[in-house]
């Protein structure tokens, strides 16, 4: 027999996972996604960033893709936008995000 | 647990899984599997998005992107152009009729902006199969804070300060029901759910039944708490497949998780549920006949009182709502009857789900607050009347309801204001027509469909629509008499005083309605024996106008009875009692040259 307790509980875990159709986060980071991103290994980029996110349960931070406009010697470029402000990340390898995801986006997001 | 960034949502309402939506899922999960995109996007089906005219739809998030029309085919493109590198498919994206310009966010779109989701909130936007999704977004709150901090009263006494009305037809208060039924002693009462939906036309109970079945679950339960009852039956049409589907298998997994059965919340309350499939007559809506067809007996109407609040199923008392109605249920426990109050207006609170159909741009459900006219139901999120044709009239309240004209567009729609000017809310079918609508063959064709359904239990409703069927018959056919009209006001007359049911009670409104509204068009068929908006075929007559005809024998070549004769670049002449009135000559001729 479900509890009140365990339906809350069940409700803050799924909710974290219905976050992404939102649409509304405060905290957004997004991956260059355009062909020469991908192929300068935006993918590696991408999948770093969301092993990361679940790492830390970020559950409130919207990943995104999309073509950033840098130069193609300046990909994978990664935007951090939060709460209003976007700053652009350039040359990003996984490494990199993986510890931008730690501490400018871990911050904002708390 | 892995972080999924993107979730796909893919309509599987009845109207996108008849336009294809299945294999465009199966399309799409192929190509994120193939790029290797599983860990990181979401499929999820979905119940309906309202927008059913444009489907299969497909929505992405965290975007909030609108694709609608989609094919297996663009699967590959939408999955490496959106999932892969995030940019829109432009050529999928909404394009309302006035604007060619695509609308990417569904919030943007016309046909939303208007519209406020109550009952409909869920639908579209969770995964119907899926308890958690329903329990994520406040599911089963209201009914674990009722069954933990509210007494039964207060359960009534909020829902009766939310004004709700019953969204079956009638408009009968909810709160003053549920207390009815409470105070009807006994210690087996029942709670129904009617989504028997025979309106034709109308289909928003079976939208939220395939969209959030969880509401209709939780909204019973309370009632059950409210009442005193512990079990609760859904009669449900049985030509409703994936509405009966999605609703067993949210039924099961309540009771997996024990929110229904017994000692729901560690309380002492228990409840279950069945559904109980309906073979779809139309009188089998009416409550009285429902609960025969429940009990096994052939569905006809009963006299009331007594209600089935005092004795109903089984002679228990048994509390009846509609889907709709039980769809505002939790949303009112947990935001407040206050809240729910403050949509609407004065006598007709909260919001209302119309099934939009015709001759409009825009069809679907579309979900407006109480007071909105019908104008901009119409114009505002319909997208106004195709082809640039006339708005001639529209039909509200189904087969019960009546057609209004343009004159009256600007009508509040609620309640009393639709009953005050001749016609009824009904459960919210709303057909549009234009110019091209003969408005006796409209008063005809509602009339064949509550003749057709009439049980045959009382004789006012058995021979008193066949009579006025005849009648109208006759007057399309050309042979009616100025008389005819009288007779058919009397005849409405003690139909609508005499009859058993609301069946009988409501079948003359259409005819009523378009004798007041559209007098003329009547007189037009019994006295100059013409069919103004040229739909009654024996009232047709085709002709040449000579000063346009050039002789191209276009016409001619189609003409498939050969009831046209002329030569090249002469006067072409249509043989009368030859012509079958098929009316295939009139597109052909390039000069508008034949008149009906
Ligand atoms: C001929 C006829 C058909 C009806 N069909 C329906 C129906 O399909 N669904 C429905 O909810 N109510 C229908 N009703 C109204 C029901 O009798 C009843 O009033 C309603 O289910 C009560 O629920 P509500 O108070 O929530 O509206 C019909 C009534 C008549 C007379």
């Amino acid at each position: 027999m479900l509890t009140v307790a365990e339906l809350n509980e069940i409700r803050s875990r799924v909710r974290k996972q219905l976050r992404v159709r939102t649409n509304g986060s405060p905290v957004k980071i997004v991956i260059a996604s355009g062909t020469t991103a991908i192929s300068s290994g935006s993918r590696a980029v991408m999948a770093a960033a969301l092993e990361e996110i679940a790492v830390k349960g970020l559950s409130t931070v919207q990943v995104e893709q999309r073509e950033i406009d840098v130069l193609a010697t300046e990909q994978t470029a990664v935007l951090v936008c939060a709460h209003g402000e976007e700053v652009l990340y350039k040359q990003c390898t996984p490494e990199m995000v993986r510890e931008l995801i730690s501490k400018a986006v871990t911050e904002s997001a708390e | 647990m892995a972080y999924v960034r993107s979730h796909v949502l893919v309509c599987a309402g009845t109207g996108c899984t008849s336009s294809g939506c299945k294999a465009v899922e199966k399309a799409i999960e192929q190509e994120v599997s193939r790029l290797g995109l599983e860990s990181e996007v979401k499929i999820v089906e979905t119940g309906c998005f309202g927008f059913c005219k444009i489907g299969p739809i497909v929505m992405i998030y965290p975007e909030g992107s609108f694709y609608c029309y989609v094919k297996p085919e663009d699967a590959a493109e939408l999955v490496s152009e959106h999932l892969l590198k995030g940019r829109m498919v432009e050529r999928l994206l909404y394009r309302d009729v006035q604007n060619p310009k695509p609308t990417a966010f569904f919030t943007d779109i016309g046909f939303y902006k208007k519209q406020q989701r109550v009952a409909l909130a869920n639908c579209g936007a969770i995964d119907a199969e899926n308890i958690e999704e329903y329990i994520a977004l406040d599911g089963y709150q209201a009914l674990a804070n009722a069954l933990t901090q509210m007494t039964p009263a207060e359960v009534i006494h909020m829902v009766k300060q939310s004004g709700l009305r019953g969204r079956g037809g009638g408009g009968f208060s909810t709160g003053l029901k549920w207390e009815f039924a409470a105070r009807s002693p006994g210690p087996i009462k029942y709670v129904v759910c009617n989504a028997d939906e025979g309106d034709p036309g109308a289909f928003m109970d079976r939208s939220i039944l395939e969209g959030d079945p969880h509401a209709i679950i939780e909204a019973m339960a309370i009632a059950g708490y409210a009442i005193g009852a512990s079990q609760g039956y859904v009669y449900v049409r049985a030509e409703y497949p994936i509405a009966v589907n999605r609703l067993s298998i949210a039924i099961d997994q309540a009771r997996q998780l024990g929110i229904l059965g017994k000692g729901i919340f560690g309380t002492k309350f228990s409840f279950d549920l069945s559904i109980r499939l309906g073979a779809g007559a139309f009188v089998c809506g009416e409550e009285t006949a429902l609960i025969a067809s429940i009990e096994g007996k052939r569905g006809m109407p009963k006299p009331r009182p007594p209600y089935p609040a005092v004795r109903g199923l089984w002679d228990k008392p048994t509390l009846i709502n509609n889907v709709e109605t039980f769809a505002n249920i939790p949303q009112i426990l947990r935001k407040g009857a206050e809240w729910f109050a403050a949509m609407g207006t004065e006598n007709s609170k909260g919001t209302k789900v119309f099934a939009l159909a015709g001759n409009i741009n825009n069809t679907g459900l579309v979900e407006v607050p109480m007071g909105i006219t019908l104008r901009e139901i119409i114009y505002d999120i319909g997208g106004g009347i195709p082809d640039k044709k006339a708005f001639k009239a529209c039909q509200t309240g189904g087969p019960s309801g009546g057609c209004l004209p343009a004159s009256l567009l600007d009508t509040p729609v609620d309640y009393d204001t639709l009953t005050a000017v001749g016609s009824m809310m009904g459960s919210g079918g709303l057909i549009v027509m234009d110019e091209s609508a003969c408005m006796v063959d409209v008063a005809r064709f509602f009339l064949e469909f509550t003749q057709e359904e009439s049980c045959g239990k009382c004789v006012p409703c058995r021979e008193g629509t066949k009579r006025m069927l005849e009648i109208l018959e006759r007057i399309t056919k050309g042979h009616g008499t100025p008389d005819d009209v009288d007779l058919l006001l009397e005849l409405s007359a003690t139909i609508k005083g005499a009859s058993l049911c609301g069946l009988g009670n409501t079948a003359p409104n259409p005819v009523l309605a378009t004798l007041r509204f559209f007098r003329a068009e009547f007189e037009a068929h019994v006295v100059d024996k013409k069919c103004p908006a040229g739909v009654c075929q024996a009232l047709l007559s085709y002709s040449v106008i000579a000063e346009k005809c050039k002789g191209c024998t276009l016409c001619k070549k189609v003409c498939p009875v050969d009831a046209i004769s002329g030569t090249l670049k002469q006067v072409h002449i249509i043989d009368k009692a030859k012509c079958i009135k098929c009316g295939a000559c009139v597109p052909k001729c390039p000069f508008k040259a034949i008149v009906r």
